[in-house]
């Protein structure tokens, strides 16, 4: 006889050895949450800085922040704002923090609802995923998309189970992940378009939730930007997608996809575990719940998108992908002995991934705070070119010039010059002029290059990413 | 019943969107494109190669912007970028593209000042001159880059908000716009001294 199932029960009932698991889970996830709240609160991206400005100004055009505005995600750090003191960054680091530690239990909760002994895996391979750091430490609105799509997909009620509330409120909880990260359009859509099509009764009641809150928060954007949010719209897709994004459709030859994922010890084994789950999902698809199904179509979607449109050296926006794929793991339909296999084979591609990923030291700040301090350090005030973090620089080194390697023509002509002759004072150019340089002549002209990718020659100091999906910088001597 | 339900939030998300959509006329062409940001690359490409034919090639697609330049605010930098271009002087070309970006913030910036009742025009200009910023903030120090960045914030503080649905609404403010303005360009005067010469 099926045993009840209790609306978001995660413990089986009548399985006390259920209770006695949950016991060294839930100690781990604390510890989670202290060495996470133990980091510093220092913003690691240009992005991070975005949304830090629009906390306090949301100004698009402005880049607080950036198109497409995340106007959820900015609202939710806006609530954290009075905890925080009125800082900005602190209250974004927060609210990362708290939207990735949500990810675990609301992973237990979604399996919960449809197979309950599943929840201890659900929650540790959530727990254990190597992004999970970043999307808690990155100060970026990743983890909320996949927090919010997680609520909707958790209220479901479970089959021969019918709710006339619930569907609306997933519709609103999926609504508002789209509200917070437009930019997992795809991964949203997956979910949505399943649950809609494969469920007549929910029909209702998902779109008109949704469309509660997309529509008024669509209006209150345009009604801030006007048609202006248009036009920067099309600049940004077209930039990102020809431009700096890296996409497939970029002009420049970027890294792939499969260098990322395989540059991971143990992803290749996460991969396996998902890609398995996946085809097992569509070869027995009558077994399959709407949820399941959902789950897969966002999963899939997510994946085309980032392969096709998302940059390679931004491993991040595979994280909904392994998130959702713990969850196909855990939920397809196969057979018990199968499942553990499959669990633990994820399991030990991300214990891998994140033993060798990660920086276990909460008191590293991101590796672009430790470049500017090295540069705060130099004696002299020579310009530096970056290709990431370019306006975080601009902000924080009130000594120099800083130039965009995204206008790499424009660097090396800016650094051509002498020190002294673009405005920099003679004190400065002085003081930056090192016995070196004038032995070769080159004095005042020149400064540092802070790049993702090592110099092709001679040294660099390099600041290593603290986990998976942050860049290890190096900072060098540059001389057009 | 579901059609009556969709139709109902269909009128709902035009009203809203017809409520909220700003009255005042808007020109897209001063949205488009920028030919003295899009292709100085190549032009200072060219320049580090000694590749003049490329420089030509490129300073062909900036002509007409220096051409207006030449006529509305700055009179004599066509006729300096056409003598550095024939004496391939590279140092010479650089800072006069300095120069002309100079010129076109602050002809964007008097632009949102003439408009300043016209909330869309104003904004776009004000946001056009702050692409001109952003593209050659490189060659500025931290003092004129943080007090231009300063000006240019405060500058789109001052032409105001029409709100949403009139909550929030901010009248513009041509003094502080004007303050702005002045601050921005004084900023700016040492990185290009012969900037807006007629302006």
């Amino acid at each position: 006889m099926k045993a009840a199932v209790r609306p978001f029960s995660i413990v089986v009932p009548g399985q006390n050895l259920a209770g006695l698991l949950w016991a060294p889970v839930v100690l781990a996830y604390a510890g989670y949450a202290i060495w996470l709240f133990a980091h510093p609160a220092v913003l690691p991206s240009d992005d991070a800085l975005f949304f830090s400005r629009a906390l306090t100004h949301f100004e698009i055009l402005d880049f607080a922040p950036q198109f497409p505005g995340y106007p959820g995600f900015v609202a939710l750090g806006r609530l954290f704002l009075p905890l925080a003191h009125g800082d900005p960054v602190t209250a974004l680091y927060w609210l990362t923090v708290v939207l990735a530690l949500a990810l675990p239990p609301l992973a237990a909760l979604v399996v919960a609802r449809k197979r309950p002994n599943g929840a201890i895996p659900a929650f540790v391979l959530m727990l254990a995923m190597p992004l999970l750091p970043d999307l808690a430490l990155g100060m970026l609105s990743d983890g909320s998309g996949i927090a919010f799509l997680l609520l909707g997909l958790a209220v479901l009620p479970p089959a021969g189970q019918d709710s006339r509330l619930a569907p609306g409120i997933a519709g609103l909880a999926i609504g508002w992940a789209g509200c917070c990260r437009p930019s997992d359009a795809a991964l949203l859509a997956g979910a949505f378009l399943p649950l809609v099509i494969l469920v007549p009764r929910w029909r209702t009641g998902l779109i008109v939730g949704a469309g509660l809150v997309v529509v008024p928060t669509l209006a209150v954007l345009y009604a801030l930007e006007g048609p202006l949010y248009l036009w920067a719209g099309t600049h940004f897709v077209a930039g990102h997608t020809t431009g700096w994004g890296n996409t497939m459709f970029s002009r420049t030859a970027s890294p792939n996809w499969f260098a990322t994922i395989g540059a991971v010890p143990g992803a290749w084994l996460i991969a396996a575990a998902i890609a398995f789950a996946l085809v097992r999902c569509c070869t027995a698809f009558k077994g399959c719940s709407p949820r399941l199904v959902a789950i897969a179509g966002a999963l899939t979607a997510h994946l085309v998108w980032t392969l096709v449109m998302q940059n390679p050296q931004s491993l991040r926006h595979l994280a909904p992908v392994v998130a959702l794929g713990g969850l196909l793991v855990v939920l397809a339909p196969w057979g018990g002995r199968m499942r553990a296999a499959v669990i633990v084979a994820m399991l030990a591609g991300e214990s891998i991934a994140l033993a060798s990923t990660l920086d276990f030291d909460p008191s590293a700040p991101p590796p672009i705070a430790r470049a500017i301090a090295a540069l705060h350090e130099e004696p002299g005030s020579r310009p530096v070119a970056v290709n990431s973090g370019v306006a975080l620089l601009r902000e924080t080194l009130s000594d120099r010039r800083v130039y965009d390697m995204q206008y790499p023509a424009h660097a090396t002509a800016g650094m051509s010059e002498e020190n002294a002759t673009a405005g920099m004072s003679e004190e400065n150019a002085k003081a930056g002029m090192s016995e070196e340089d004038a032995a070769a002549g080159g004095a005042g002209r020149g400064g540092y290059r802070l790049s993702t990718t090592p110099p092709t020659s001679g040294k660099a100091s390099v600041f290593r990413g603290r986990m998976a999906g942050e860049a290890t910088m190096y900072l060098y001597r540059f001389q057009p | 019943m579901k059609f009556r339900l969709f139709g109902a939030l269909a009128v709902f998300a035009l009203f809203i969107l017809a409520a909220a959509s700003p009255a005042a006329a808007y020109s897209y062409a001063a949205a488009g494109k920028e030919p003295l940001i899009e292709n100085r690359e190549a032009l200072l490409s060219g320049i580090d190669k000694g590749d003049w034919q490329s420089v030509r090639k490129a300073y062909a697609g900036m002509k007409s912007d220096i051409a207006y330049l030449d006529a509305n605010e700055d009179k004599g930098i066509a006729g300096a970028f056409d003598k550095a271009l024939a004496a391939q002087k590279g140092d010479v070309l650089k800072s006069l593209l300095r120069r002309a970006y100079v010129d076109e913030i602050e002809r964007r910036l008097d632009g949102a000042r003439d408009q300043i009742d016209d909330y869309q025009n104003a904004k776009v200009l004000v946001v056009k001159a702050q692409k001109f910023y952003e593209a050659m903030a490189g060659d500025l120090e931290p003092k004129p880059r943080a007090a231009v960045e300063d000006g240019l914030k405060r500058a789109l503080d001052a032409i105001g908000n029409p709100g949403l649905f009139g909550v929030g609404a901010k009248d513009p403010d041509p003094k502080a716009l004007a303050e702005a303005r002045k601050d921005v360009l004084a900023a700016l005067k040492p990185s290009a001294p012969e900037a807006g010469s007629s302006g």
